[in-house]
């Protein structure tokens, strides 16, 4: 335990390149605390496990089936990653509501500001992070180790996807532009 | 009337100006200079025990010379008996060729020497340090007696020489040892002379010391002995250079015999080693700075390769010091003095530089003098022998006697350049004066070829008896008739040819033989070419018009079979020749062929070698069987057209510019422009569009992002009028970091060619600055990285696209050399860490700043000048400042657009500053400064130091592995070492199998043996889809640059952008940062490394899970996995 974290030592599969070494990744996992006053936030934090020292691969996917295999009832509500952002239009636009349009969609979430490597896991009730934490300690204290699922793709259909996905349909794109106007415009009448 | 008066007026003064600037640039920049020659002078001066030591050796010596006894008269047969059995072993006398016939009636003796004197520069006290070793020479005088007024004639007094120089040798080698002066004897040549051995004294280390012994091999100062004759023993007059002194039979007796130069000459020198010494002394007393500026003119002579041997032009401290003495008593045409004594040794220096590149001392006229001391009658005078002439009337010697035409214009060219670096009033060109060498012809000529003449060929190159006695040696002869040669076939294709020949022999040789062995009975002939490069690839050679009979007739001689009259565009019938070469082979190699074969052997011609030759396999071919710039101009037709129909658009905004920005519309891309390549990393060329000006655009990023979008689907609905062309949008995945708004348009026109459009306004640089000052403190460095990327991607970009566009035009060369400098950098695994603008600019600086060379007209000769300059370069404390103007402009003019003294100054400052911030460089290595970036690090921020340093290592090492390759052409085997990347050097390698993507990147690969050309698809058409065309690029480079983004702090990752080349074979390799992966890290949330526990709130680098998670990540991709 450090700093009141519990260090969870999870079983990578090996990939077959790699056969003859085993390799053990260690997540640090406590329950999440925060200074937001907002009750929502509250009431996420309080359902929330925050987890240092990500895996590779790790999202809603790959937590879901983590937890369920070594937790079940425990079930995930959201998962949150840090990941270094900087809100543009906050900063360039100099209206009084400036917060992205397009990416505007926040979910509550992402309200809490994750240092890097990092997630925040939520949980649907209290009662799930609490069993959660409980198998993961007692996972930890024994000497078994749980397998980590990787729920990404991987290899050549995960670049070839990434450069297919930048394709954008013309069609679709046309008319997220044109509302996104709209939007906009009409903001920028608010803000007059 | 006021108006055109003023406008004359103007230009006047503003001349008048910059001559005031001019000169108060050029006085400060002297003094800087003076400082640094007064620093590098004292570095040189000898050591002063050093001297001391040698000094009480030469007495030594005197003394044994002394002691050495005399001899009766003795015919040739009892000379050379002597010699047979003496008592230390037998001697030979160093007769030159051809020997002494038995029935010679002089007689051969010796007597104590006339005289002793020390010369050259250890004499005159301007001998320096320099690396290898130095010569002291010490002149014996044979005394008047030995020698009769008509042994000028048919080596007579050269063969008494020799008998006197044996006798001395056979007698020194006893009587050293017996005096307690440990020493080795060998014969060598006076300068590479062959009428003059002389004898070469070399310091040894006994293995049983005495301690009387004087051993000064400490010193690594050798001694030489030249034997001279008395000053004015013979007749000056009889040995003009015109004048014949070796009489031979020939066969028609009324022929006059030809005159021997070189002889004459030799025999000159023989009578004034120390008279010459004399009136070098006598006019070192007279000017002050004359020794230093001797010292600066001989050390700019060897860093450029010139000494007064024969084969290294014929030209040193000798030379060069005569010609500053003789400057000093006038020079000028009329006589005028062209040196002051009381000049300063920079004014001394630059005063001799300046008139070796501007008087033509060969063709148009010659420097005539006196040595007579008091005789101030020193003049130019106009109408020149073709000779290189400086001649002193005094002792009737042409001091240049040992240069050939071909290195006298070498020395011509350098004269020139150094002038121009002299003049520079901008920047500090000593260390390009006098530090850098420049004589490794690999790094020097555009073009060097090497033919390997067997000397059993005499014969058939007809080197008979008259041109023995004219040129003396076979090399001579050969250096002579290849010159011509090669100046008659190539014409204004080349502005310099520099011809070399290299015998076999060695430089010194036993004292048993009468002559240098040489077991390899081949002289190789090196040929220097500097190219023309408006002429030197034309296919057609031009001669002269149908109706000059005398000049056609001439032509056809020359060329015979090939000439023939042609009927040229203009109108005009010339003589001409027509060449097509080989694929690969030059137009100037397959026209030295042609000429070689015709007017030396065929033999010869099938020997000849050159050095682009393993080079042109290096870059990847192109699957279209095009020349590059064929393909280059194919894809600009295609973009002028696509521009011209954006332009014409009607749009809600007018279309105001269409601005490139891609490697391939400025041919400097490794592949060049192959049509439907889409698997080739640079299909997608960059435009940048720009709109009139509105009002109109948002005030926020994102929704300005979002209108732009909404053009780029308006241009997209205009294209599809249009037959051929197709278009979609895409989100860039290298573009702006967290601007996720931004989309681009590709657009494939009917020739088969991709671009990729985006909008830039007058709003977006506004607004990223006002990211920047809105954003937190803490977020401040990330904003200004999002500016700087914003700059990059829509305006430097364009601006750096325009300057390198344009000096493609400039220098021909550029092209070829910056595509295979990507080519080595992508092999050395590097490119991908470097921005490719930051790369074309270093590839520039050998181009727009060549010194200590010409520019290079070769892309093999400017990849090689890179991999100098980089090797060289101390970025931690030199920035690099490049002046895109034309050089050849005068800086003085008013329109010229040359880099200023304030502006190279305010560039410099801006460095300064940046060092002090990041003193060891770790921000950003390479400063590059120039008139489109000021800052000097627009393309070099954000690159790792690591790789910085490798790519200095590399380039050091690739340039010591060349130094290997001096004197001869780089061998194959080290070139293909260049470009093999040290895998070793890396901490792990994953062997990455993509498919194989040659074919769509359109290049053939050069790792497969079996692939031939006709087994190639060539590409027609595109894919159906999209996505298809989007995803047929490697998958590696992805996976490369997730892992880079992922391990950021912990690992680089590199591999090839390239794999097209290597048949879709490609690496990763992996370095880790020892900051990060190296020992104990305390726990803390927010470490950006995977970590395991270790201890109490310790944690480590967690190597294993990290492998795991890379060879994961990369899933069928990874082929195998080594790590160290």
């Amino acid at each position: 335990m450090s700093k009141g974290y519990t260090v969870l030592p999870i079983r990578l599969v090996s990939p077959p390149q790699l056969a003859d070494t085993a390799a053990v990744h260690h997540l640090y996992l406590k329950r999440h605390s925060t200074t937001q006053r907002d009750p929502t936030l509250v009431d996420i934090a309080n359902r929330s496990l925050f987890i240092v020292n990500l895996p590779f691969g790790a999202n809603f996917e790959s937590f879901k089936r983590f937890f369920g295999e070594i937790s079940t009832g425990a079930i995930i509500e959201g998962v949150h990653v840090s990941s270094p952002e900087i809100d543009l239009t906050k900063l360039t636009s100099e209206m009084k509501n400036n917060t992205a349009l397009e990416f505007g969609e926040k979910k509550e979430q992402e309200k809490f500001i994750l240092p890097l490597n990092t997630a925040l896991v939520t949980f649907l009730d209290t009662s799930g992070v609490d069993l959660a934490l409980q198998s993961v300690r007692k996972l930890a204290s024994s000497k078994r180790l749980a397998r980590w699922p990787v729920a990404v793709s991987t290899g050549s259909k995960r670049y070839s996807s990434l450069l297919e996905e930048t394709v954008l349909e013309s069609e679709g794109l046309a008319e997220r532009v044109a509302h996104d106007m709209e939007l906009f415009a009409a903001k920028e009448l608010d803000d007059l | 009337e006021q108006a055109p008066q003023s406008k004359r007026t103007k230009p006047q003064l503003a001349a008048q100006d910059v001559q005031i600037a001019r000169e108060a640039a050029e006085l400060f920049k002297s003094n800087i200079f003076k400082m640094e020659i007064d620093e590098l002078l004292n570095e040189l001066r000898l050591k002063e025990s050093h001297v001391e030591l040698v000094e009480r050796v030469l007495h030594r010596l005197h003394d044994v010379i002394r002691q050495v006894p005399e001899t009766g008269d003795l015919t040739l047969a009892e000379a050379e008996e002597k010699f047979v059995k003496g008592k230390h072993g037998s001697t030979s006398i160093p007769f030159p060729d051809p020997k002494p016939s038995s029935n010679i009636n002089y007689k051969f003796k010796y007597l104590s020497p006339e005289d002793i004197s020390l010369v050259g520069s250890f004499g005159l006290k301007t001998g320096v340090q320099r690396p290898g070793k130095m010569v002291v020479d010490v002149a014996l005088t044979m005394p008047q007696s030995l020698l009769q007024p008509k042994d000028y004639l048919n080596y007579r007094a050269i063969y008494k020489r020799a008998f006197y120089l044996a006798h001395l040798a056979s007698h020194l080698t006893s009587l050293c040892k017996k005096n307690r002066l440990p020493v080795k004897l060998s014969y060598e040549f006076l300068n590479g002379d062959v009428l003059c051995p002389c004898l070469k004294i070399e310091p040894i280390n006994p293995e049983k010391k005495h301690e009387e012994d004087l051993i000064f091999t400490r010193t690594k100062i050798s001694i030489r002995i030249l034997v001279g004759f008395e000053f004015g023993i013979f007749e000056g007059k009889k040995l003009l250079p015109d004048r014949n002194c070796i009489r031979v039979q020939q066969e028609h007796k009324s022929e006059d015999l030809p005159p021997t130069p070189l002889y004459n000459s030799s025999v000159l020198t023989s009578c004034t080693f120390s008279y010459y010494l004399k009136y070098l002394y006598t006019n070192k007393k007279s000017a002050e700075a004359f020794r230093d500026a001797a010292v600066l003119g001989k050390v700019w002579l060897a860093q450029h390769g010139f000494k007064s041997h024969i084969q290294d032009g014929g030209f040193g401290h000798f030379e060069f010091a005569i010609l500053m003495a003789a400057l000093l008593q006038g020079g000028g045409e009329n006589g005028n003095k062209i040196l002051l004594h009381g000049f300063s040794s920079y004014q001394l220096f630059k005063g001799t530089i300046k008139y070796l590149a501007t008087q033509d001392l060969c063709h148009d006229g010659y420097l005539s003098f006196t040595s007579l001391i008091g005789d101030h009658n020193s003049i130019y005078k106009k109408e020149g022998f073709n000779v290189p002439t400086i001649f002193d009337k005094n002792t009737k010697l042409n001091i240049l006697w040992k240069m050939s035409r071909s290195s006298y214009e070498a020395l011509k060219k350098q004269a020139q350049e150094a002038l121009r670096l002299l003049n520079d009033v901008v920047k500090d060109r000593f260390r390009d004066i006098f530090i850098l060498n420049s004589t490794d012809s690999n790094f020097n000529f555009d073009l060097s070829l090497s033919l390997p003449v067997d000397r059993s060929l005499e014969g058939t190159l007809s080197f008979g008896s008259l041109e023995k006695i004219q040129l003396l040696t076979f090399e001579n002869f050969l250096t002579n008739k290849i010159f011509k040669l090669v100046h008659r076939a190539l014409g204004d294709r080349i502005s310099e040819a520099v011809v070399s020949v290299e015998s076999g022999a060695s430089a010194s040789w036993s004292l048993q033989r009468r002559k240098p062995s040489d077991d390899s009975k081949t002289s190789t002939v090196h040929i220097g070419l500097y190219l023309n490069p408006q002429e030197a690839d034309k296919r057609v050679t031009r001669g002269p018009a149908l109706d000059d009979k005398v000049e056609g007739e001439r032509f056809a001689s020359f060329w015979q079979s090939r000439a023939q009259v042609r009927k040229f565009k203009d109108g005009t019938i010339q003589y001409s020749c027509l060449w097509s070469p080989p694929p690969d082979v030059p137009v100037i190699v397959n026209i030295l062929q042609y000429v070689f074969q015709l007017h030396l052997s065929s033999e010869l011609s099938d020997a000849l070698e050159y050095s682009s030759k393993s080079f042109t396999k290096l870059l990847p071919k192109s699957s279209v069987s095009l020349p590059p710039a064929t393909l280059f101009q194919n894809l600009k037709n295609s973009f002028d057209a696509l521009a011209q129909l954006t332009l014409d658009m009607d749009l809600p905004l007018r279309v105001k510019s269409v601005s490139p920005a891609s490697t391939q519309l400025r041919n400097a891309s490794i592949i060049p422009a192959v049509p439907y390549a889409i698997g080739n990393p640079d299909f997608f060329n960059d435009v940048v569009i720009q709109l009139e000006t509105s009002v109109k655009w948002p005030d926020e990023l994102y929704a300005l992002e979002n209108t732009k979008t909404a053009f780029l689907l308006k241009i997209h609905e205009n294209l599809q009028g249009h037959d051929g062309y197709r278009s979609y949008v895409t989100r860039p995945l290298d573009s702006v970091p967290y601007n996720k708004a931004i989309t681009q348009l590709r657009i494939l026109t009917p020739q088969g060619y991709g671009f990729s459009f985006k909008i830039l306004t007058e709003r977006d640089e506004t607004l990223y600055l006002r990211a920047v000052e809105n954003g937190e403190e803490k977020q401040k460095t990330e904003l200004q990285k999002v500016y700087i990327s914003f700059q990059q991607h829509y305006i430097a970009s364009v601006k750096h696209h325009r300057t390198v566009n344009r000096l493609m035009t400039r220098y021909p060369a550029l092209s070829g050399t910056v595509r295979l400098f990507k080519h080595w950098l992508d092999s050395q695994l590097l490119l991908s860490h470097f921005s490719e603008p930051l790369i074309e600019l270093i590839a520039l600086k050998p181009f727009v700043d060549a010194s200590p060379y010409p520019t290079p007209n070769g892309p093999e000769v400017g990849f090689l000048r890179i991999l100098q300059f980089l090797s060289l370069w101390n970025w931690r404390e030199d920035p690099l400042v490049l002046d895109f103007s034309d050089q050849t402009e005068d800086v003085t003019s008013e329109y010229s657009d040359r880099l200023s003294l304030q502006t190279f100054q305010l560039i410099n400052n801006n460095f300064q500053i940046m060092r002090k911030q990041d003193p060891s460089g770790l921000n950003v290595q390479f400063f590059v400064g120039s008139r489109d970036d000021l800052s000097g690090k627009l393309w070099s921020s954000y690159v790792h130091v690591a790789m910085a340093t490798r790519l200095t290592a590399l380039s050091k090492a690739a340039v010591g592995l060349l130094k290997n390759q001096t004197g001869k052409l780089i061998e194959e085997s080290v070139l293909k070492l260049l470009f093999t990347p040290a895998l070793e050097d890396y901490d792990f390698v994953i062997r990455v199998k993509t498919e194989d993507n040659s074919t769509s990147s359109g290049c053939l690969a050069t790792t497969k043996k079996e692939t031939f050309k006709n087994l190639v698809n060539v590409l027609s058409e595109f894919p159906e889809t999209p996505k298809e065309v989007e995803s047929a690029r490697d998958p590696t480079v992805e996976y490369t640059k997730e892992l880079n983004k992922v391990y950021e702090n912990s690992i680089i990752f590199s591999s090839n952008r390239y794999s097209g080349p290597n048949a879709g074979e490609n690496v990763i390799t992996g370095l880790y940062n020892p900051v990060v992966v190296q020992g104990e890290k305390k726990f803390k949330v927010g470490l950006d490394f995977n970590f395991k526990p270790s201890g109490e709130g310790k944690v480590l680098f967690n190597n294993d899970a990290v492998l795991n998670e890379i060879i994961t990540m990369g899933g069928d991709l990874v082929k195998g996995f080594e790590s160290k």
